[in-house]
């Protein structure tokens, strides 16, 4: 067990808004975090700096113990909230993909899962409905054998069945070697599934607690703490 | 891992050129049997296979310019789509970096407009037109020979003199590629809503397509004027190397520069949607 | 089994109490393997953390027993079991006595009441 995700005094402007004001973290392996805040808080940004799609302006951040960069990106498995495969692609196409430029990526646990989803392999991307295109890139980031996993609103837009496969996926993918962080505003579907809750608003990091704690103290779920906290 | 990279960039990229390819030298072919069928043949089929003739080397020409063009839209799009779009969130999240994805499209870019003049001398030379007009393979070797020992003869290395002017070739080719590249990074390392990025992208490069030219003309201008107006015959083949050198060189800058742009943007200034 | 969790009492007591219930019911009985941590978890779609921690905890109350290789085991502890049953009895009851407070009923007519509705199908 280390630290899987460090981050020092992090600061992102965009010209003169601020994006993230001077965070300062740090998230242990074997733990499942939930980022949670309203949207523009943040919380895509922060996932945005560790996955390397963006630069902080300010502070350090370290994945794996290492800085952002080529290395960091070896040991990172990021699912943003987009499509990222060109439509044309076949499924097939993008498990070689993966294969040829991850290490750490099973070929067998991938299709394995998309066998379970009855997804053809030789179905070009464009063909599958939104959810289904979803649940492919999921598996792909869920079938590397990661040290970090940053899944940015994986349940958005996605039917509650497709939210349980996707939990269910987190769950069986656990190991206590990597750690796993996941944004989301659908709070009361995840929160049994996390270890430890991040609020941030306005780019702050106003609380960082294990759910249990937040339970026991507070007597509330973290989704009626979230209400609370974040009313408007 | 660029290997990799050039792989599947010249997969994305081969499918569509190949149907061109295709189409191009077919046409050759037809213009080739078309010009035989109209020499062998006299009367009307004849003068038929002649109009067919001048058809399909129409059309031939027509794809020439095709390939040229589609292969400039292909390269750009790939490069805006899969850098700076949504395929964007894949790539750069690749343990690559930027410099690799970079010169992945740089290096298939040179790659289809290498083998984009390989294939129209290739359909040229299949389609027998050269031969009609005179241009033999041995006229051309003859032509050749000539320049060379023209050039000796004004004690310059024609076969040197060659080489810089294939240099200065791919060296433009590099440059251009490079400053259209340059002109997506910048248009797209704007944010704002209702930002069009493209139309952007467009206006630089308009921009640096005359600064450009004014570099040219203005290096030109302060050779020639260095070097006096005054030129003698023995030294022209020496002047118009020098000045074939100093476009080498500005071209190689701005290679440089544009290079550096859009690596420098795509490390810190990505700003995908 | 069957997993119901509700959000405001942490989630790791809440396993507890479930297994105390399933081993007091007979539903688990002496002996009986359970599933890995990591099974249990994804079955019952929580954080294998916290299913950890409920092991452990049952664990340390002497309700399970783990051996290294064999994986964890309820106990074999009859005392614990009756006792258990006990617990849980006492809880529903003081549950519904609450209950019939509540609503206004003294003891004598919820004793009524409840030999009433014994037999009936509910």
């Amino acid at each position: 067990m280390g630290n899987i995700l460090e981050c020092h005094n992090l600061t992102k402007k965009y010209g003169s808004k601020v994006a993230l004001d001077n965070i300062s973290l740090s998230i242990n392996s074997g733990k499942i975090t939930g980022l949670l805040g309203p949207n523009g808080s943040g919380k895509t940004t922060l996932i945005k700096i560790a996955s390397g799609i963006l630069s902080a302006s300010e502070g350090e951040v370290m994945a794996g113990g290492n800085r952002i960069g080529v290395e960091s990106k070896k040991i990172v498995s990021y699912l943003p909230e987009r499509p990222y495969f060109s439509p044309g692609m076949k499924v097939s196409e993008t498990i070689k993909f993966f294969k040829d430029f991850y290490s750490d990526f099973s070929e067998d646990a991938a299709a394995e899962m998309l066998k379970s989803l009855e997804i053809k392999m030789d179905a070009r991307i464009r063909t599958l409905s939104k959810g289904n295109r979803e649940k492919v890139q999921l598996v792909l980031v869920m079938s590397r054998k990661a040290k970090l996993y940053l899944l940015d609103e994986p349940m958005g837009g996605v039917d509650p069945a497709a939210r349980d496969f996707i939990l269910k996926t987190i769950l069986m993918n656990y190991n206590e070697e990597a750690g796993v962080i996941i944004s989301t505003h659908l709070i009361s579907d995840v929160e049994k599934v996390l270890d430890d809750v991040i609020f941030i608003r306005n780019g702050k990091m106003i609380l960082h607690e294990s759910v249990d704690q937040i339970r026991s103290e507070k007597g509330k779920s973290v989704d009626a703490l979230f209400r609370e906290v974040f009313a408007c | 891992m660029l290997d990799k990279l050039i792989k599947y960039d010249l997969k994305a990229g081969g499918r569509i050129i190949s149907v061109i390819y295709l189409f191009m030298l077919l046409c050759a072919v037809f213009v080739r049997i078309t010009g035989m069928l109209s020499n062998a043949l006299d009367g009307f089929i004849g003068n038929a296979m002649g109009y067919l003739w001048m058809f399909t080397m129409f059309i031939m020409i027509l794809s020439v310019v095709a390939v040229c063009v589609v292969t400039l839209v292909l390269i750009l799009l790939r490069y805006r789509n899969n850098l700076l779009r949504d395929e964007g969130y894949l790539m750069h999240t690749l343990p690559v970096s930027a410099v690799s994805l970079y010169f992945s499209k740089i290096i298939t870019s040179l790659i289809f407009f290498i083998g984009d003049i390989a294939v129209i001398i290739l359909s040229f030379i299949i389609s027998g037109i050269p031969a009609e007009f005179g241009f033999t393979w041995d006229s051309f070797v003859k032509m050749l020979t000539t320049f060379h020992y023209g050039a000796k003869e004004y004690g310059v290395n024609g076969t040197l003199y060659i080489i810089v002017i294939i240099v200065l070739f791919i060296i433009c080719l590099y440059e251009s590629i490079s400053q259209f590249f340059a002109s997506i990074n910048i248009g797209y390392s704007i944010s704002g809503k209702g930002v069009n990025r493209d139309l952007i992208s467009v206006a630089v490069y308009i921009a640096t397509y005359i600064i450009l030219q004014v570099v040219m003309v203005f290096a030109i201008f302060a050779t020639v004027f260095m070097h006096g107006f005054d030129v003698p015959e023995t030294e022209m083949l020496n002047y118009t190397g020098l000045l074939l050198v100093i476009t080498i060189i500005l071209m190689s800058v701005f290679s440089v520069i544009y290079s550096t742009i859009s690596i420098k943007l795509m490390q810190k200034k990505l700003n995908l949607e | 089994m069957e997993w119901k969790f509700n959000n405001d009492t942490p989630i790791y007591q809440q396993i507890m109490e479930q297994i105390k219930a399933m081993i007091a019911t007979g539903r688990l009985k002496a002996g009986d393997k359970l599933p890995s941590v990591r099974e249990l978890a994804v079955e019952a779609g929580v954080n294998p953390n916290t299913m950890q921690k409920a092991m452990s905890e049952l664990e340390r109350e002497g309700l399970l027993c783990s051996r290294r290789t064999s994986g964890r085991f309820v106990a074999k502890n009859p005392e614990k079991a009756n006792s258990l049953q006990e617990e849980l009895m006492i809880e529903c009851i003081k549950e519904f006595i609450e209950s019939m407070k509540k609503l206004g009923y003294s003891a004598g007519d919820s004793i009524n009441l409840v030999e009433k509705y014994w037999d009936a199908d509910i």
